[in-house]
């Protein structure tokens, strides 16, 4: 029970982004890249890249492989039960995978909230994949991690949700709704089919026990529900690996009753934001949808550090109130928009306040 | 006469959205940060004088969202959770509204508008709508809270319009995203509000329904105290709509601000020639169905063109 994890995406420190753009590390760069380093015991590693960086002998490669340690050591010990890379290797969810997708064309930064932003695509057309994008990043984390592994992965849904659509939509205005439907129904299952199952496949084959199906977009359109489910159970069919599906900042009520067809083994929902634990519990409960619940109780858009006991006065709220649910603990979603610090303090707290409820229990 | 304009925040530059990252990171101030906003507000601008838009709007780069000035001028009103807005993969912090004094408002909207940009032409202003604002706030909507916040909204289309502003849009989304079941007491009060708002000024007022289906409640609509309904003919069935006739002006939703397809000028045209021999409404605007931001800047830029066509085909501005 509250065994704990990292939803995927972690901050960029500042150093790794500027050895990648070979840009010359300040002293203080090299304080913080050192300091870490110590912190999450990667010392004899970054003695290593730190001198090839400086010499400007270090490879795209190589830095990119320190950053993904780095990563699942700032984890670990965090004390996490399960990790992953922190997304290293990653641009973000949306415009890595789309580099892998033919005939999907990356455009310019569209604004998602405030000063934060992503690239958007164009479906021109259909999508064919280029090569399975995550197995040699798996690999490298199968490698070194100490802990268990679940590997987070962007489902077809979102992908489609968040491209521009040109190959299959042509408005009607006389029936408009029908040809965007249509059109967007064609995208998804291509996605599934041709780019997200073979993906997992290839994750499987490689010794994944552990899929994460991010769908932050699953509720975006209510009357599309069906087809996110559909889409998702199209991925994931007759392949033996526990699956859960992350959706986040959204309304959790709009998932039902679809989502009780749903092949997965696991939500992963955000609860602290939005502060409302008990009108997404209460859904479980209603519908009597008994999945493993992973409890976003950590707010990943905010500085403020949760205490422990907050945490712990979260899980077991929602495991008095669940009864006998299967409860995990984890943020809201990934961390990436927050500072190495803030986010370590976070996730410190985290598995702090699992283990204090444990001990309630 | 057709003529065109905008309904939403403009997509910014990449040299914008690269500045908002180093002031995020500390590595430049807010007056630097401002500099490009200005240079970003000028070319919206720009490119709507160029495209023949009689009528321009500043492109709404100091409005993180369409409530956060209103959490920053308003006593009362605080900006609260990251909130999914509608259908869409952007996000809004919602109101967080406590005891409001609206008699004791002062205006403060100027300040999130380059009216010092915008010429000497027709300028248009866009506000939240008063459903859709109370709504969306923590306290959901009620009388009392239209009221207020139509109070508040009259102090600054006042002040507003003393600068020059003459047409104000209301953005109603939430008047029609996923049909909501919308109380006829209810339409009676926003029918109240809307009058506070209207009393207001003499401008052109503009009330604009997207992301839903208007047909449920365009007899409702109808009779409302302003000058223009907007409908997004991207949700909204024309099929359903042209059972209906609108005695004002129509302001059209007819490009499609979330997706990149370039829309084909002649299609517009047929459209409009439908909405006249069905709707009749006593004037049309074409706009987009919702705000450009949605779209890369080059993209924007492209739709703009794309009304600019439609509105020679149909022989206006």
């Amino acid at each position: 029970m509250f065994e704990t994890y990292e939803i995927g995406s972690l901050p960029k420190p500042l150093w790794i982004v500027k050895a990648l753009r070979k840009e010359r590390l300040s002293e203080e760069d090299l304080r913080s890249m050192r300091e870490w380093s110590r912190i999450v015991g990667v010392e004899e590693e970054e003695k290593e890249i730190e001198r090839k960086i400086i010499a400007g002998e270090a490879k795209r490669k190589e830095i990119r492989d320190f950053a993904a340690l780095f990563n699942i050591r700032y984890l670990e010990s965090t004390g996490l039960d399960f990790v992953y890379d922190g997304e290293a290797r990653r641009i973000e969810m949306y415009e890595y995978p789309v580099k892998y997708i033919e005939g999907i064309e990356i455009l310019d930064w569209v604004r998602s909230f405030d000063n934060k932003y992503y690239r958007k695509g164009v479906c021109k057309e259909k999508p064919r994949l280029k090569k399975p994008y995550h197995v040699e990043e798996f690999l490298f984390v199968k490698e070194h991690a100490r802990k268990g592994v679940k590997i987070p992965i962007t489902g077809p849904y979102t992908l489609s949700d968040w491209s521009f659509n040109e190959y299959y939509y042509h408005p009607d205005f006389f029936d408009i709704k029908r040809s965007r439907y249509k059109a967007k129904e064609e995208f998804v299952f291509d996605l599934a089919k041709e780019i997200i199952r073979p993906n997992i496949i290839a994750l499987v084959n490689a010794g994944a026990k552990w899929i994460q199906i991010d769908e932050p977009a699953a509720t975006t359109h209510p009357e599309e529900v069906s087809l996110f489910v559909e889409a998702f159970n199209e991925v994931v069919k007759g392949i033996d690996c526990k699956f859960s599906v992350h959706i986040c900042y959204s309304d959790y009520s709009l998932l039902y009753p679809y989502i009780l067809d749903l092949k997965v083994d696991h939500y992963a929902f955000e609860y602290a934001n939005s502060g409302n634990y008990d009108r997404t519990l209460s859904l479980f409960k209603e519908y009597g949808d008994k999945k493993e619940i992973g409890l976003g109780v950590i707010d990943v858009h905010r500085d403020e550090i949760e205490s422990p006991e907050l945490v712990k006065e979260r899980l077991l709220h929602a495991y008095y109130f669940l009864e006998d649910y299967t409860v995990y603990a984890n943020p809201d979603c990934g961390l990436r928009t927050r500072s190495l610090e803030i986010a370590y303090q976070k996730l410190k707290n985290l598995v702090k306040g699992a283990e204090m409820a444990r001990e309630e229990i | 006469m057709v003529e065109a304009q905008l309904t939403g925040i403009f997509p910014r530059s990449n040299e914008l959205i690269r500045a908002t990252r180093n002031y995020d990171k500390g590595l430049i101030g807010r007056e630097d940060l401002l500099q490009y906003i200005r240079r970003d507000a000028e070319d919206a601008i720009r490119i709507q004088r160029e495209n023949g838009f009689r009528c321009v709007i500043d492109g709404m780069f100091l409005w993180q969202d369409i409530f956060r000035p209103f959490t920053e001028i308003v006593e009362g009103i605080e900006a609260g959770a990251l909130t999914r807005w509608f259908d869409n993969n952007t996000f809004f912090r919602k109101p967080v509204i406590g005891d409001l004094e609206p008699k004791t408002h002062a205006p403060g909207l100027n300040r999130y508008i380059f009216l010092d940009l915008m010429g000497d032409g027709c300028k248009k202003v866009i506000l939240p709508g008063l459903y859709t604002f109370a709504s969306l706030s923590s306290r959901g909507y009620s009388e009392e809270l239209i009221y207020s916040l139509a109070e508040i909204m009259a102090v600054e289309i006042k002040d507003l319009s003393s600068r020059g502003i003459t047409v104000f849009q209301f953005n109603e989304p939430s008047l029609v995203y996923r049909k909501p079941s919308i109380h006829e007491d209810t339409y009676e009060s926003l029918k109240i509000a809307y009058q506070i708002v209207k009393k207001a000024s003499s401008s052109t007022i503009i009330l604009h329904t997207y992301f839903g289906d208007v047909v449920p409640a365009i007899p409702h609509l109808d009779d409302f105290p302003v000058d223009y309904i907007g409908v997004d003919f991207y949700a909204t069935e024309f099929m359903e709509l042209k059972e209906y006739s609108l005695d004002k002006g129509l302001l059209c939703g007819c490009v499609d601000s979330r997706n990149s397809y370039l829309e084909s000028p002649e299609k517009i045209r047929e459209l409009m020639e439908k909405i006249e021999e069905h709707i009749s409404p006593k004037d049309i605007i074409l706009a987009p169905n919702c705000d450009l931001e949605f779209l890369t800047k080059e993209l924007a830029t492209k739709k703009i063109e794309v009304l600019k066509e439609a509105v020679n085909l149909l022989g206006g501005r």
